[in-house]
């Protein structure tokens, strides 16, 4: 019986169901209609939904909404928020790693994938950059520079592992140029390209030719070499060049994917029958077969008149977090400035990309954890059921069914995200002389089709000045 | 039976359930305790506005106080103070732009408030608005020039020009393993004529902590 209430309890503290999905939800459909401020107001009306396990998830989720909305003081408020409470989460707590063992991984603080930690700090500093605060745009990449440190030393000579991140590194070479920064920059631009070719992604073209450029204007040709970087041709009409000014659209495009979960059960109902039952983001399927016989010593015991294990269960479950993505409309953005020509943009980081990336590259460890996880529920299960015993197979039956359903609900994947970053961040980028300019940003699907418009009236550029402006196109 | 004679073999669980059980005991206790700690209301103490309270390792008052204290210090103590006291001259300093060039997001604006109370408690120096407070005294003038009596308006072009601008930044180098990391913050600071850009005074403060973080907590 004391397993059944400790079954019980552990139900009460893991056996919540993934509320990831319940989120999107309620926030998808204001959200997708650029409403960001109602997504804003769904989430504080309702914070339970995140709970006190996910209260990272929660700022991040209200910073970044801030930011779609135009709110930059109120999202670098809440992503500051959020990046204390991953910071504190440095320290695990023991009893808390020990619970989810014997429940589930949604019990333990949500921390962030490293992606998600380094966009968070992007996400700062593009507000900071919106408001004109350089220096502290570049508090952010100085920050992220000492976090992408730290995963390069751990990460080793593992090359599969996320340990840098190009558009952190564009944007900090940006930043940095604007700031009079030159070294800095062009260490940044270096560490940009690299970052690409070292996870075998293709380097934006901009980004590539820019680079050249610049590194041949500042006497560090063999960079050119080292990157194996085109060599430099004369810039066209409007194309950006390193110390000069320039106006950055950013483009935060689609909808970036989800986690789900995949899961596996199966029930061995002895001298009865086989089922497994697996579901995953592709479907479901389930089959039931006769299961063999009982053994001879069960046979024997059943001869003598004496009670047997027929009736009985065993059961087993497992639940992995897997990839599920979200359809989106918008993918890129185009930026057109009054009398001045106008600019694609290009791809600079693909939230697809990071998160399959992170799945991979967790796939082993997650799975050691729940595999810990389910043998120990399996085992007290086992115990609870072998208590629970009457001479009475059918009844036995039931009481099995009822344990197995007990447990069952406590195996559940950890399927939290931040499921509210765009799908691709994108740079439009335009060389202006200084002076002031009237703007305007569209959003396109990958027909060309405008999805949504923005105008920007009177945005003053400054002599060398990286000048940023943004539209969100979470659609 | 004397509670220390051995377990009954018949009593001895040998069930696989057994290291479960045994990790539950451990476990149930130190939730309930960690339940019990974390049920305890705010406590609030107040203390001293110069007490050094260090908690996270950040930058923080005590070091923005300290730093400029003793770098407004080593500034009056230099060679040009003397020269201006020889011309019989009490140098007017204003403070300018301190830039934040460290991996924290420090609040210059309080820093610079240090210096110049510094400054100004030193009695030696006298000390104009900066550039945001002289346009609203500006504003207020207009104002006065309006609206107040003749006998108590303030004239304007009667603005102290200053001769010295003390600007700087703050620098920071940090080297992180693991819950082990070394911050090593620079201080710079310059004091220049504004007539001549001559740079009269340079001085640097330096600050190391050792910050130590725990992995694990109960």
């Amino acid at each position: 019986m004391k397993n059944l209430v400790f079954l019980l309890v552990a139900l009460g503290l893991g056996g919540c169901a993934n509320k990831s999905l319940v989120r999107f939800e309620k926030v998808s459909k204001a959200a997708t209609s650029q409403d960001f401020r109602r997504a804003i107001a769904e989430i504080r009306k309702d914070p339970g939904l995140y709970g006190s396990h996910s209260q990272l998830l929660y700022h991040m989720d209200l910073g970044i909404l801030y930011h779609y909305a135009g709110f930059y003081d109120s999202s670098l408020v809440e992503l500051e928020k959020a990046k204390r409470i991953e910071d504190e989460l440095f320290t695990r707590s023991i009893s808390n790693e020990a619970a989810s063992f014997l429940t589930n991984d949604n019990i333990r603080p949500y921390r962030g994938k490293p992606y998600e930690v380094v966009l968070m700090g992007v996400f700062q500093a593009f507000n900071y950059l919106a408001l004109g605060k350089t220096d502290d745009a570049l508090v952010e990449a100085r920050q992220l520079q000492i976090y992408v440190d730290e995963r390069k030393r751990k990460a080793g000579d593992d090359a599969e592992s996320y340990a840098d991140d190009g558009l952190y590194r564009t944007l900090a070479a940006l930043a940095y140029e604007s700031a009079g920064q030159r070294d800095d920059a062009l260490i940044s631009l270096y560490q940009a390209v690299k970052a690409y070719r070292t996870h075998g992604k293709d380097v934006p073209p901009g980004l590539g030719r820019y680079a050249a450029q610049a590194f041949a204007a500042n006497g560090r040709e063999e960079d050119i070499q080292t990157l194996k970087l085109d060599p430099p041709a004369p810039p066209s009409e409007h194309e950006p060049v390193f110390g000069n000014s320039e106006i950055v659209l950013v483009g935060e495009t689609g909808k970036a994917p989800m986690l789900d979960q995949t899961v596996f059960w199966g029930t061995w109902v002895r001298d009865g029958m086989l089922v497994v039952h697996w579901k995953g983001p592709d479907g479901e399927m389930t089959e039931a077969l006769p299961a063999p016989g009982l053994p001879a010593s069960e046979l024997k015991k059943a001869s003598k008149g004496k009670p047997t294990r027929s009736g009985t269960t065993f059961h087993i479950k497992f639940a992995m977090p897997s990839y599920k993505a979200v359809p989106s409309q918008a993918r890129h953005v185009v930026l057109a400035v009054d009398g001045q020509g106008s600019a694609q943009s290009e791809t600079y980081a693909d939230t697809e990309d990071l998160l399959k990336r992170y799945l991979d590259e967790t796939h082993t460890r997650l799975l050691v954890r729940t595999v810990i996880r389910v043998v120990l529920r399996t085992i007290a299960s086992e115990k609870t059921k072998s208590t629970l015993q009457t001479d009475n197979p059918l009844l036995n039956l039931a009481l099995n069914i009822g344990t197995d359903v007990l447990a069952d609900q406590l195996e559940q994947a950890d399927a939290r995200t931040w499921f509210l970053l765009p799908r691709h961040i994108e740079l439009a980028r335009l060389a202006v002389p200084p002076g002031t300019y009237n703007l305007q940003a569209a959003a396109k699907d990958a027909q060309g089709r405008v999805l949504s418009q923005k105008d920007f009236t009177d945005v003053t550029v400054k002599p060398r000045q990286k000048k940023f402006v943004f539209l969100p196109a979470w659609q | 039976m004397s509670p220390f004679a051995a377990r009954p073999a018949y009593r001895r669980e040998t069930s696989a359930l057994y290291p479960f059980r045994r990790a539950a005991g451990i476990f149930v206790p130190a939730l309930a305790a960690m339940v019990a700690f974390t049920g305890c209301s705010t406590k609030v103490t107040r203390v001293s506005h110069d007490s050094t309270i260090d908690l996270s390792g950040r930058w923080n008052d005590t070091d923005s106080r300290l730093t400029a204290e003793e770098m407004v210090k080593d500034c009056l103590n230099g060679a040009w103070y003397n020269k201006y006291m020889v011309a019989q001259k009490t140098p007017t300093v204003i403070v300018g732009e301190i830039r934040n060039k460290s991996h924290e997001h420090i609040a210059t604006e309080t820093f610079i408030t240090d210096i110049e109370r510094a400054l100004i408690n030193s009695g030696k120096v006298e000390f104009v608005a900066n550039k945001g407070e002289r346009d609203q005294i500006r504003d207020e003038k207009s104002d006065q020039a309006g609206n107040a009596s003749v006998e108590t308006r303030q004239m304007s072009g009667e603005e102290s020009g200053a001769q010295l601008m003390m600007i700087g930044s703050l620098n920071s180098i940090v080297d992180k393993e693991g819950g082990k990391s070394v911050v090593f913050y620079q201080i710079n600071l310059e004091l220049v004529e504004i007539e001549t850009h001559k740079k009269v005074w340079i001085g640097d403060k330096k600050i190391k902590k050792f910050v130590e973080r725990s992995s694990t907590s109960m």
